[in-house]
């Protein structure tokens, strides 16, 4: 009886949670889902049409064209970000290297910053007349004329990829290095005195044991580059421009919802995303937790 | 013991419904939602003519000052006595039902409001019915604003008419571009300066009274004139509110700016370096409106009576209106106030031109109703449309069908043929 009691109080100490949970997640979370079927302007009354924004969604080219925009440039940032995050994190594991505290921080730096005050910079940056960046590189002579960055979709598809790979390889290599001085010296040892090398003992036992890390980052970062929002948003129009490049999934959903006031079309979007989201995620899960059974 | 029950009921009954008759006691907190601080001042100044009164004054970004006030007015709780509603979506707040019918409540403040403002300025503060909701202390008609050292260079006159006549009309206005670019001057910074010309110059806003979509000829055709200033490289390639359109506002090697009222004190004095005094205004190829802010009171306001009090006082008081334009520069919505300042000495920054006189003459010459409420979101698809066709991206047919792909996808209610 004691025992039972004793345990009790163990639900009233995570009770603040889930009341917070519930009124700030969960209830939200259905009550978006109540939303998308009606349609609904935020001012007038709602009105239930069923599931007809969800059959408006499957055939709107302009969300299909939103997914494209968005793995896009995940894939454009990912890939770099870890491919430069493992080499450092290499660097660093294998090498003694004076001051390395040091420059984890200067690679993490970027991140302190907010996302929006970054797109902004780089909004002045890329100025075409009078951004440093075309400046920069015309004086060089690389460019004979400053380039509107701005405004070729793939350029700016590209610089927002650019972006989150600098915001994010810092967080990546730390991550990275811990995965790698997580693996025990004794497997490196017995590689040594069978005779293999640095490259062979990076690929054959470094690279193996660090899979569940890198599949963490891969879908931690998935999650998050499907939601990205705040650099396309402040970066450009905040409605996509160039010929909607930079209006990714959660931007769409962003303007449909509150620039247009299309609040049941909007929750559709969401739950859209949602669906999205947890299948790329399974697929990426299980795409790189099945090659590790080979 | 049930009779005493029933006595009970009835005199709080009765209590309540003599509380919902007694008139509200004076208010002491007004509260005002805006989205820029120009009210500031007037809030100190209506603080100081009413003693005791506490003012809590909000200011949300214009661009999610709907989506931040909406809910709040849906709800009512914490709404504001007083909110504001900018030009590009001031219609779009009106739909909503949700400010004061000063018409009706209060006539009187209303008739002298109406004839003393500009028709085009009260018509936007009108709902459906046509009644006054909203109200505004400023009309913004539109001048161009130019360099006078930089005229007598090229054209040989910096006189505000004579330069006017070079500008007259789109393909004069062209022309004078030509000529300033010989001389390695660009006309404007930036090709979308000009887009207020073209939108007052329409006879029909973006959606008609019958909710069709209206791409009128005179929009198309800044098509046309937006690309001859690209290809011919008549203009610095600036955008409007970027670094470089302001930064060139000290220099010589671009001509002038389309700019309303607010631009010259907000904008030009702030930027004009060693330019100060070197401006001069006159009529672009036609008379245009950019901005301006309308004031109304939220039905259900707490401090109705204060909230009342401040509208009047900036929208309606001539004495008020004329100490604000003192000490602010603002063209007021109470032309007999503008006539006044009219008759006085002109501004130094302008050579002593007298902007009042100018925009006196260009307030009447506003075509009204062209506003609608979905101008924000459209006006931006518009502007993006013509850069798709003059960066060659699209022909002109591809940029006005994507640009009706994105109305219709924004506005399923509007008809898009």
């Amino acid at each position: 009886m004691r025992l039972r009691n004793a345990n009790n109080y163990g639900y009233l100490f995570i009770l603040p949670f889930f009341i917070l949970f519930f009124i700030f997640n969960l209830y939200p979370i259905f009550y978006t889902f109540t939303l998308s079927l009606h349609e609904y302007d935020g001012m007038s009354d709602k009105v239930y049409i069923g599931f007809e924004n969800y059959s408006r969604l499957l055939s709107d080219d302009y969300f299909w064209k939103s997914i494209f925009s968005t793995w896009r440039i995940w894939f454009v940032n990912i890939i770099p970000q870890i491919g430069v995050a493992l080499w450092l994190a290499a660097i660093f594991t294998f090498n003694r290297i004076k001051g390395q505290a040091f420059f984890r921080a200067f690679f993490y730096l970027p991140n302190l910053v907010t996302m929006a005050s970054i797109a902004l910079l780089f909004n002045v940056l890329l100025d075409w007349q009078n951004g440093f960046i075309n400046q920069f590189l015309v004086i060089l002579g690389i460019l004979d004329e400053p380039i509107n960055w701005l405004r070729i979709p793939s350029a700016s598809q590209n610089w927002v990829a650019f972006i989150q790979f600098w915001m994010w390889y810092g967080q990546t290599t730390i991550l990275l290095l811990a995965g790698m001085s997580a693996i025990p010296t004794s497997y490196y040892e017995a590689a040594i005195a069978d005779g293999a090398n640095k490259t062979k003992i990076f690929f054959y036992i470094t690279m193996p044991l660090l899979r569940p890390t890198l599949i963490y980052i891969t879908v931690v970062s998935l999650i998050g580059g499907m939601q990205i929002f705040d650099i396309p948003m402040v970066l450009t129009d905040g409605a996509g421009a160039p010929e909607a490049s930079l209006q990714t999934m959660v931007i769409y959903l962003y303007g449909q919802a509150f620039r247009f006031n299309q609040y049941g079309y909007g929750s559709a979007i969401a739950y859209g995303i949602f669906v999205l989201i947890a299948l790329f995620s399974f697929i990426i899960y299980f795409f790189i937790h099945k090659k590790e059974e080979v | 013991m049930k009779k005493l029950w029933a006595l009970v009921v009835a005199v709080l009954l009765v209590a309540v419904v003599a509380t919902g008759c007694t008139k509200k006691p004076t208010s002491t907190k007004l509260s005002i939602w805006a989205f820029t601080d120009e009210l500031k001042k007037v809030v100190e100044d209506f603080k100081a003519k009413n003693p005791g009164v506490d003012v809590a004054f909000s200011i949300v970004p214009s661009e999610e000052f709907r989506t931040k006030i909406r809910p709040v007015l849906r709800s009512g709780t914490g709404a504001p006595d007083v909110f504001l509603g900018e030009v590009a979506w001031v219609r779009d707040i009106i739909t909503w039902g949700m400010w004061m019918d000063l018409t009706e409540k209060y006539p009187d403040m209303v008739k002298q409001y109406e004839e003393q403002s500009p028709p085009y300025v009260v018509d936007l503060g009108r709902d459906s019915n046509g009644h006054v909701v909203a109200m505004s202390w400023q009309a913004c008609p539109g001048g161009f604003f130019y360099k006078r050292s930089v005229a007598k260079d090229v054209f040989g006159t910096d006189d505000p008419k004579a330069i006017g006549a070079l500008i007259s009309s789109p393909d004069k206005f062209l022309d004078a571009a030509r000529t300033l670019k010989s001389k390695n001057v660009k006309i404007l910074t930036g090709f979308s300066d000009y887009q207020w010309i073209p939108f007052y110059g329409r006879e029909q806003g973006w959606v008609d009274a019958n909710n069709n979509f209206v791409m009128d000829p005179v929009a198309l055709d800044f098509f046309d004139m937006a690309k001859t200033l690209r290809t011919e490289d008549l203009t610095a390639k600036v955008d409007q509110w970027s670094p470089g359109w302001f930064g060139n506002m000290a220099k010589k090697e671009v001509f002038g700016y389309l700019l309303p009222t607010w631009g010259l004190h907000y904008v030009i004095k702030k930027n004009a370096g060693d330019t100060a005094g070197d401006w001069g205004v006159t009529r672009g190829p036609a008379s245009y409106s950019w901005g301006g802010t309308w004031l109304g009171i939220y039905k259900n306001a707490e401090a109705e009576d204060l909230a009342v009090k401040f509208v009047e006082m900036l929208a309606v008081d001539a004495e008020y209106q004329e100490v604000y334009t003192r000490e602010v520069g603002d063209f007021m919505s109470n032309l007999n106030v503008d006539a006044k300042m009219a008759k006085e000495e002109g501004d130094p920054f302008l050579a002593g031109q007298n902007h009042y006189q100018f925009f006196l003459e260009e307030a009447k010459n506003i075509t009204p109703g062209l506003e609608t409420q979905y101008d924000q979101n459209i006006n931006g698809m518009y502007i993006d449309a013509i850069r798709n066709y003059i960066e060659g991206k699209m022909s002109k047919e591809e940029a006005v069908a994507d640009m009706k792909g994105k109305i219709k996808n924004a506005y399923p209610e509007i008809n898009v043929e």
